[in-house]
């Protein structure tokens, strides 16, 4: 018999399968059960564990994802999940590790808790709240309100048609930090290898998405997606879509350009944050999801900044994009997927006697663009790396607020963002500047 | 003329060189007058009332419109590197003979310059050995080692005091970015000042005044960056930038070299005001500075001093010490030194390595490099106060590149294996050669 890798792919997704020819795999039909490394969509994952096909994976058979991930990447599962975690930190007295995990922007599970979200909304009249399908993706059916009456009349046509689909609905985080005046959010991938014992790694080549209008500071216009949604799918239908760099901006950059502008405590501060949010909403669901030791999963996870340079999640993907719209973009997903699976193989695989150990066994791995998290396996060898989180010291914060009073005092008013809340929002800028920005090149092309 | 005046060390331009830019001149200017003529503008007009009082996007709009059209029928050329690259190899010492001339026949400038030999310049920049630490040995984010937690206070300790000398030898081992915009403005000797502020804001104010002709060539230059996965996000603070630092009057006494301008017959004054025609580039130049403060105002000022203190020199033919002319020369004779193989193989394949640098070295490798990269590279041009780090990265990235270079065949080969030059960076920083 052919000794060779077999794998399996559902969507022939081009970085996918340029992966597994560079790795000369043998890729197999769409119902042969005989692969060994099987790169799937979500449902493909749920069909191989479901009990009544009776198909049961050997120790060399790997797949992209653990067969009850959706207590994560479902909206109102994720909020169900991370609310009951944050509660029970209150409950052992582990504030720190409470206050820390208090990156979900409020948000409620419709129709459900319908009620509950009418009584928040007279405490909150100034708040405005943004409408989503619980399971749905690629920015699709939703919307921004501020007045109740949109959500009554939406709720009466969704009765209407008879639609029993989940939705869940958020404050709408409307003090996004801007840059060159536009709202941007960050698209970051996390590898888990396993769940019990906890092992994420999270990968450098992430990146931040643009929305091509400028954002409104002043007056909020729910109509404008434009300005408001930054999915690639949606700000793809844009007049000004440049297909050149596909509103997409690296998160080197991200980081180069926060260290300039607000300073080093504050940009390390940010990007610890965010491996914080993983860190939390991980450990939210590590005790519900079956960690089968066939199974690894890349997570897309979607984190808004605000203007205080504190990151929001607002979902996690477990089948993030891998259909690439730039040579940028197509580099970095076959850079991801290559090291995923460097990561994820066991050493000898795929000899059925070598892979009995399961995913992530092989320690020795490279770990290309990954860096820690966190990893209970080895947190045994070096005690204390489990939190990834420093707390917030005010030597940090102090650094930052000085740092802006400095450059306000050298540059004039537009300076660095001191990092209390409203009313410094960016100045509308000078009378010069223009809104027109990027026409002339999505023209030309 | 400047040109035939003494230069700043007290010695004669070259007449071969004074000649040749005296030609170039006369070329940048005729084809300026030429563009002006199709555009069938005048070279600056006041915007009437009417103009100004439309909506700013509107205006923009129909700017952005009409220069697309202008680039749709070639109208519109902005100066182009091509041009100046051959006015820089047709000059010629008529002086010399073959017994004269530079021992090393292959390269493309045929005067006999002196330019700083390897082992001077591994002196005076010996914290660039290796063995020395550099804050951006790792670009990577893996998190600041003890080493760099230790230089980010020294300088922030430097800054507070203000001791530029202190801060020069600090900043020779590579500059936090969260210090750079602070340390450069000390190192380039501009006061923080509120006057500065104003000064921009002024200059914005006769953006909006007055429509230059030679804005459409600038335009074109500004809107390449909205296709740059590194600035679009940028476009508007670049745009800014660019057309206050065409309007800024004060900028031709501070210029390190002349640079080249025409006399508005009218007033006799420089036109542009800055008193250089905007190189092709300009906006690039400007674009990694957008990492260094998010205040476009500081952004500018930075600018002004980085531009006329060194990069003007970038696209400056003149025979003084670090011009275009001595800096690629300083590229031929070190790649003839370090590598002679090598720069005969590519000049006998009719790509002579100066042909492919020449874009690097105008634009001090900006839109060459990711910014991260560029802006390690520029803390040098401003720690050593010197340009030569610019040619000496090119030799770096042609040794680098030796064995796949030497495989090429033909140009377009040369050209493929030096076109993505970002895995260069952090291997030819540090001087080994």
């Amino acid at each position: 018999m052919d000794s060779r890798v077999r794998c399996k792919v559902d969507h022939a997704k081009e970085v996918i399968v340029t992966n597994f020819r560079k790795r000369r795999w043998v890729i197999v039909d769409d119902d042969d059960d005989t692969w060994h490394f099987y790169w799937g969509t979500g449902s493909a994952a749920r069909n191989t564990f479901n009990p009544e096909i009776g198909f049961r994976l050997a120790d060399n058979q790997f797949i992209n994802h653990f067969p009850n991930h959706f207590e994560l990447t479902k909206k109102d599962l994720m909020v169900k999940n991370i609310k009951r975690y944050r509660k029970e930190l209150a409950k052992e007295g582990r504030m720190a590790e409470y206050e820390a995990s208090d990156f979900l922007p409020t948000t409620y599970t419709l129709p459900a808790d319908y009620h509950l979200f009418i009584e928040e909304y007279k405490r909150r009249p100034a708040t405005s709240w943004i409408v989503k399908p619980a399971g749905g993706s690629l920015g699709s059916g939703i919307f921004i309100m501020k007045k109740l009456s949109q959500l009554r009349k939406w709720k009466a046509q969704k009765q209407a048609a008879g639609s029993s689909v989940k939705w869940v609905v958020s404050q709408y985080i409307d003090n996004p930090l801007l840059i060159g005046g536009r709202k941007f959010d960050l698209r970051i991938y996390f590898l888990v290898l396993s769940y019990r014992p906890l092992r994420v790694y999270m990968h450098s080549m992430g990146f931040a998405r643009f929305c091509t209008a400028k954002y409104d500071t002043e007056v909020l216009d729910p109509e404008d997606l434009m300005q408001h949604l930054t999915n690639v799918a949606i700000q793809k239908h844009g007049d000004e879509y440049n297909s050149a760099h596909g509103g997409k901006f690296s998160l080197q950059n991200l980081r180069l350009f926060v260290e300039g502008t607000h300073g080093r405590a504050a940009a390390r501060k940010l990007f610890a944050d965010i491996k914080a949010i993983a860190f939390h909403a991980f450990s939210a669901v590590k005790n519900v999801i079956n960690s089968d030791r066939h199974c690894f999963e890349c997570y897309g996870y979607d984190v808004l900044v605000d203007d205080t340079l504190k990151p929001w999640l607002v979902e996690v993907n477990a089948s993030p994009s891998m259909s690439a719209t730039t040579q940028t973009d197509r580099t970095v997903k076959h850079t991801v997927i290559n090291d995923v699976i460097n990561m994820v193989l066991p050493a000898g695989f795929p000899d059925l006697a070598a892979c009995k150990l399961g995913v992530g066994s092989n320690l020795d791995a490279p770990m290309g663009g990954f860096e820690l998290v966190v990893d209970e396996l080895k947190d045994a060898a070096r005690p204390g790396s489990a939190s990834p989180r420093p707390p917030p010291s005010s030597a940090a914060a102090s650094t930052r607020v000085r740092r802006a009073r400095a450059r306000s005092r050298t540059r004039g008013s537009t300076a660095g963002r001191p990092s209390s809340a409203a009313g410094t929002r960016t100045p509308r800028s000078r009378p010069a500047s223009r809104t027109s920005s990027s026409r002339p090149a999505s023209r030309r092309r | 003329m400047h040109a035939m005046a003494l230069a700043a060390d007290g010695s004669k331009p070259l007449e071969a060189v004074a000649r040749a830019r005296e030609a170039w001149r006369t070329e940048v200017v005729r084809g300026l007058r030429e563009m002006r003529a199709k555009l069938g503008l005048p070279w600056a007009r006041l915007r009437s009332a009417a103009e100004l009082a439309e909506d700013d996007d509107d205006r923009a709009v129909a700017e952005d419109e009409r220069l697309v059209a202008l680039l749709d029928k070639g109208l519109v050329q902005p100066l182009a590197i091509n041009a100046l690259f051959r006015a820089l190899i047709r000059i010629t010492n008529p002086n010399a003979t073959a017994a004269f001339t530079r021992f090393f026949p292959l390269g493309l400038i045929s005067l006999a310059l002196a330019v700083p030999s390897r082992s001077e310049l591994r002196c005076s920049w010996d914290a660039l050995s290796l063995g020395n630490k550099c804050c951006d040995d790792s670009l990577a984010p893996d998190g600041p080692t003890e080493w760099e937690d230790a230089h980010y206070e020294a300088g922030k300790a430097l800054l507070a005091t203000g001791d530029v000398d202190a801060l020069r030898d600090w900043a020779r081992h590579g500059i936090p970015s969260s210090l750079r915009f602070d340390a450069w403005l000390a190192l380039l000797l501009v006061a923080p000042s509120h006057d500065n502020a104003l000064h921009f804001d002024a200059l914005l104010g006769e953006v909006e005044a007055w429509d230059f002709a030679i804005d459409a060539p600038l335009r074109a230059d500004i809107n390449a960056t909205a296709n740059d996965e590194h600035y679009f996000v940028f476009l508007d603070l670049i745009r800014d930038v660019a057309l206050a630092f065409v309007r800024d009057r004060t900028l031709p006494s501070l210029l390190a070299l002349p640079g080249i301008s025409l006399v508005d017959p009218s007033s006799g004054a420089a036109y542009p005001p800055c008193g250089v025609v905007p190189p092709e580039g300009l906006a690039h130049m400007i674009a990694p500075l957008a990492y260094l403060s998010s205040a476009p105002d500081g952004v500018y000022s930075v600018f002004r001093a980085l531009y006329t203190r060194h990069l003007v020199r970038l696209s400056a033919l003149a025979s003084g010490s670090e011009s275009l002319l001595t800096l690629a020369a300083a590229f031929e004779t070190w790649l003839a030194e370090l590598d002679p193989v090598l720069a005969a193989h590519c000049t006998a394949i009719g790509a002579p390595p100066l042909r492919a640098a020449f874009p690097w070295l105008v634009r001090g490798f900006s839109s060459f490099l990711p910014p991260g990269q560029l802006l390690a590279l520029w803390d040098r041009i401003v720690a050593y106060d010197s340009l030569y780090v610019v040619p000496a990265l090119a030799v770096g990235i042609f040794t680098l590149r030796a064995s796949s270079l030497l495989e090429c065949a033909s140009p377009q080969d040369v050209a493929g294996v030096l076109s993505n030059l970002s895995a260069c960076f952090s291997a030819t920083t540090r001087l080994d050669h």
